[in-house]
């Protein structure tokens, strides 16, 4: 068994750092543990009897050495989900997501951020089968705020670093990416950041790298100890951990599809009717949203061949026997019926009398126009321009073959 | 401040002072505190092989091994030997770690005012009843020595702490 024995003037020291530590550290009790450079003493009192009498109690010299540095340091992405970009057009779209950073260790450190795109393929962290298929452009750290009671240095806007961040405390970390413009609806660009222990310098830069020690061994110097967990991209014993986030592009997929069903001719009426001059033709406008985000409509118009004549009176084929005069039957005093609704279109020809529409569309010569600001209707409901997403509107109209 | 600078200063003559009564009383026994750690390493055979090291590389949730070797360097047998130790600061006392041949071992939870055998160790809880006290919670150990050391022998105890 090997130990060490120490000398007169290594005692002296031990005895006097013993003192500082009564002193000054004895209020370190926290999570991360033991302050770096405490020293930890130990000192045994042995009492004794030679024959029957009591001698004097013998202290023995401390048993000391500091207690190291132990870097430790937690990087979690903070919302649990990706982060939804509902991408302008033509301009890139600047979005933020956090992390927090959390000091594990017994030091005050400064932390170095670094924020990456991952490569094409990279799944999901939060997953489904979407693999990432975009970078994200200027990813950067653009805020750090220290979490709850804890303390740090000033954030100054451009620093890509946390500046002294005492142990147990921890950092809401800010970090923002553009996405291109016109990005297509579930593009997935999928980012990392990282996060590695740095010496706390003075200054609010960043400090020196820090390198695990793993060298021999040295009681009475304060060592650098890794011992932080593997994270999403670094390894274990780094001094460094990692999170992982993911941009999700969410828009509005619109599609518009117009039938025509013939819902009555002179002379089969509404029983397997023809189109021959004098049928009614029943055309339907439906737009659909397969997207993720909802859409704000505004109007779409129909211009009808020179054949054909708008049908003020809606006719719906159900009111006439056997011939389709203008003015039997009529379900809409504007000559429109329109419904919305969740999945695939409910509509069926011919239309129904409470599904007509009481504003918002309008016939002028051979155009037909709709206005999502104002469109209105029974089934329909009141106004409303906004079509969320998987939801479809159908808008309809009759026209007379010449 | 001035209080606490004269009970700093208090606290080092006390110090200073045990440390020369050491020195003075060195003729009879001698007592050496050591502290180490345990390297466990397991071989190809899947066999552990402990190795105890100074205490080089210490991080919170480091456990440290006490250990005070006592030895009669006088000329008579003694007697009536009692080993007295205070749990180091910024550690907490590793539960059934105490060891000593021949030796009966109690603790204390209250600085050393009582001691007693583990369980009959108590403390007030937050609802001002007696409970027991958990070994973490300990302040002191104490060794009583079965017997006499002749002069010449030596014997130790140990116990381990880890570092908060």
């Amino acid at each position: 068994m090997k130990r060490t024995q120490l000398s007169k003037t290594s005692k002296l020291a031990a005895l006097l750092a013993g003192a500082a530590l009564f002193g000054v550290v004895s209020q370190s009790a926290l999570a991360a543990g033991t302050a770096s450079g405490t020293s930890i003493s130990n000192t045994a009192t042995l009492s004794y009897a030679v024959g029957a009498v009591t001698q004097t109690p013998i202290t023995s010299a401390a048993a000391a050495f500091v207690v190291d540095n132990k870097v430790n340091l937690t990087v979690l992405e903070l919302s649990g989900s990706a982060t939804t970009v509902i991408p302008d057009p033509t301009l890139g779209t600047v979005t933020t997501t956090t992390f927090s950073v959390t000091n594990n260790g017994n030091t005050t450190q400064d932390f170095n951020l670094a924020v990456a795109n991952l490569a094409n393929g990279t799944a999901n962290p939060f997953g489904g089968p979407l693999l990432d298929n975009y970078n994200g452009t200027s990813c950067s750290v653009t805020n750090v705020v220290v979490i709850g009671a804890g303390s740090m240095g000033a954030y100054t806007p451009g620093d890509q670093h946390i500046n002294a961040l005492t142990a147990d405390s921890g950092a809401t970390v800010t970090v923002s990416c553009t996405t291109p413009a016109a990005q297509a609806n579930n593009s997935l660009a999928v980012i990392s950041l990282t996060a590695t222990a740095r010496a706390n310098d003075a200054a609010n830069t960043l400090g020196a790298a820090l390198t695990n020690d793993t060298g021999v061994d040295v009681p009475g110097t304060v060592q650098i100890v890794f011992a932080d967990a593997a994270g999403s991209d670094d390894a274990a014993l780094s001094g460094s951990h990692s999170a992982r986030d993911a941009y999700l592009v969410q828009t509005a997929v619109l599609s518009v599809s117009k039938v025509a069903t013939v819902i009555c001719d002179p002379a089969n009426g509404s029983t397997n009717p023809k189109n021959i001059p004098g049928a009614y033709v029943q055309y339907a406008i439906t737009i659909s949203n397969s997207g993720a985000a909802a859409a704000t409509l505004s109007q779409v118009s129909d211009t009808l061949q020179g054949q054909l004549t708008f049908d003020t009176a809606l006719i719906s084929g159900a009111g006439v026997a056997t011939n389709c005069a203008a003015g039997v039957g009529s379900l809409s005093a504007t000559g429109f019926g329109a419904l919305r609704g969740t999945g695939a279109t409910t509509y069926a020809a011919p239309g129904l009398a409470t599904q007509n529409v009481t504003a918002g569309a309008s016939v002028a010569g051979q155009v037909v126009t709709v206005n999502f600001g104002t469109l209105a209707g029974t089934a329909y409901g009141a106004a409303n321009a906004s079509l969320a997403a998987g939801d479809f509107v159908t808008v309809y109209f009759n026209a007379f073959v010449q | 401040m001035r209080i606490a600078r004269l009970m700093f200063t208090t606290m080092l003559l006390t110090l200073l002072s045990g440390y020369s009564l050491a020195v003075q009383a060195a003729d009879d026994i001698k007592v050496t505190s050591i502290a180490e750690i345990e390297i466990v390493t397991v071989g190809k055979d899947g066999k552990k092989t402990f190795k105890r090291t100074p205490p080089g590389k210490a991080i919170p949730g480091t456990e440290v091994i006490f250990t005070n070797i006592f030895e009669n360097v006088g000329k008579k047998a003694a007697s009536n030997i009692v080993i007295d130790n205070p749990i180091p600061e910024n550690t907490f006392f590793k539960a059934d770690s105490a060891m000593g041949k021949d030796t009966v071992i109690t603790f204390s939870a209250d600085g050393g005012k009582t001691l007693g055998l583990p369980e009959k160790i108590k403390l007030k809880g937050s609802d001002g009843k007696l409970r027991i006290a958990q070994p973490n919670e300990y302040t002191h150990i104490r060794w009583t020595y079965k017997g006499q050391l002749a002069p010449g022998k030596s014997s130790e105890v140990s116990f381990r702490a880890v570092i908060k």
